[in-house]
């Protein structure tokens, strides 16, 4: 199954801010904290994906803890999309 | 002459220089020796900024061939150019990268604005886009001391790091700084010199509304001088101990001798002639040198009317009658007014001057201004030994500093 444009949106800001290896490719399934980049990075992420998607990241809402993965984040981005379309 | 008295000498090794001739401090000399204007005409929102015709903008500049795209996005113009200045520097004093000594080593970097682009879009999105937050990096990469921090994470230097910012003098206290730190034996090396971002819209406004640039050319001494041209990029020089540098086989550029800095103590804009005099004497003390032993001054030397005036009255005031035996250059004419970078591409360009033996010109000066009785090196570079050589910057806020380096 192709990726969804918000997947791919959020996996192209990961792979530029991440610097993955090439024995482990970035999926939804990636724990966000095993990649090891440092809070003010997953900052600037979270910052870059609010501003690709015209949304905002409630920290209420959406931490990241240590089971976090690229797909939880992808979930929540998506329920704020719909959130907004519907309002 | 030497002043071993005062302490170490300390040699010039290395010399990194962004400008509006490109990336390398090898287009830099080739350049201004050969009096060639970096100067052009404004292509930036130039309907928006009527009043500024002309700049010198960083050209040949990429920064893919420098940084990944993922740290050039964490790194403001200024840091860039800073660090790539750097990079070459010292590349070419030829030191090991990480520091081996890195806890004998100094970073002092000077910026007059910083990261203004960063500052700039942070307020585009609150006042503009009315968005409620800015980038998470905005701090780290505005910083006014976010080059020497990178560069010591770069060259593992874990010494004396710090920024200077004095407006147009900001590289010329940290040079002259980290050249104290080096005689004085706290430190054996030092990364010094300025960086700055001009290319920018709320920079250039700013310049524009204090109507002191030129309609086109920078003319410094010149009677047909109208104002300054603005330039940019970094000027960054290793400092070394020289018994040091002579042991590991080095080559040196030239041997600082001695620096001075002052303040007008009189007002913000219009500059006085003694308190760049005290500067200039001070440098001399300094390295304890007399008025006899300078055959070179690399000027402040804007372009605007009033600088230009005052400088040369100052440098007659201090030379007195061996005023007419030094050769004066502003290179500014070429690479335009850098700013917090100015001081540190004068700096590279008297160390390289004195390295040749070779003035650079002023150039676009058909006569010299009467009221300006230096004797001014015009349009084409002079050969000449060059003993000694004088650099000066001379900062709105009336702040002054001189860097004398003889020939080695």
């Amino acid at each position: 199954m192709e990726p969804s444009e918000t997947e791919a949106g959020i996996l192209e800001i990961f792979q530029k801010n991440a610097t993955p290896s090439e024995e482990k490719p970035l999926t939804r399934s990636t724990s966000i904290s095993e990649l090891g980049i440092a809070s003010i990075d997953i900052y600037e992420i979270l910052f870059a994906i609010e501003d690709r998607f015209g949304i905002e990241i409630d920290e209420k809402d959406f931490t990241i803890g240590v089971d976090t993965t690229i797909g939880d984040l992808l979930s929540y981005v998506e329920g704020r999309q719909h959130s907004s379309l519907a309002s | 002459m030497r002043p071993h008295e005062r302490g170490r000498r300390v040699g010039v090794t290395g010399i990194g220089v962004v400008s509006s001739f490109g990336d390398d401090a090898t287009l830099f000399w080739e350049a201004i020796s050969a009096g060639r204007c970096g100067i052009a005409t404004n292509d930036f929102l130039p309907d928006k900024l009527p009043g500024v015709r002309t700049a010198a903008f960083v050209s040949g500049y990429d920064p893919a061939r420098h940084f990944s795209a993922a740290q050039a996005d964490r790194l403001a113009a200024f840091t860039q150019f800073a660090m790539v200045a750097a990079r070459e520097a010292v590349r070419d004093a030829g030191l090991e990268v990480p520091m081996p000594n890195g806890d004998r080593a100094a970073i002092i970097i000077g910026t007059s604005g910083g990261g203004v682009e960063v500052q700039e879009e942070g307020y585009h999105r609150l006042f503009e886009r009315n968005l409620s937050s800015v980038s998470p990096t905005t701090v780290m990469r505005a910083m006014y001391n976010a080059p020497a921090s990178q560069l010591s994470m770069a060259f593992g230097i874990r010494g004396p790091v710090l920024c200077t910012s004095t407006a147009c003098s900001s590289a010329g206290h940290a040079i002259a700084l980290a050249y104290w730190l080096v005689r004085g034996g706290v430190v054996d090396v030092a990364v010094c010199g300025g960086s700055e971002l001009v290319r920018n819209f709320g920079v250039l406004k700013a310049w524009e509304a204090m109507r002191v640039l030129s309609k086109g050319l920078c003319r410094p001494f010149s009677a047909e001088r109208d104002g300054c041209v603005l330039g940019e990029g970094a000027g960054i020089v290793v400092l070394e101990d020289l018994d040091g540098a002579h042991r590991r086989g080095a080559k040196v550029y030239c041997e600082m001798v001695g620096a001075g800095m002052s303040s007008d103590a009189s007002d913000l804009i219009m500059p006085n002639v003694e308190g760049p005099s005290l500067a200039m004497r001070a440098a001399l003390a300094d390295g304890g040198l007399s008025s006899g032993d300078i055959d070179h001054i690399n000027a402040h030397g804007t372009g605007t009317e009033r600088n230009d005036v005052v400088e040369a009255e100052a440098i007659n005031r201090v030379f007195g009658e061996h005023t007419a035996g030094i050769w004066v250059s502003a290179t500014k004419s070429m690479h335009g007014h850098g700013l917090g970078a100015a001081g540190g591409l004068e700096f590279a360009a008297t160390c390289l001057a004195v390295h040749h033996q070779l003035v650079p010109p002023t150039i676009n000066v058909e006569e010299t201004d009467p009221q300006c009785r230096v004797t001014l090196v015009r349009n084409v570079a002079r050969p000449r030994p060059i003993r000694a050589a004088m650099s000066n910057s001379l900062a709105f806020g009336g702040l002054n500093t001189s860097l004398v380096v003889a020939q080695a």
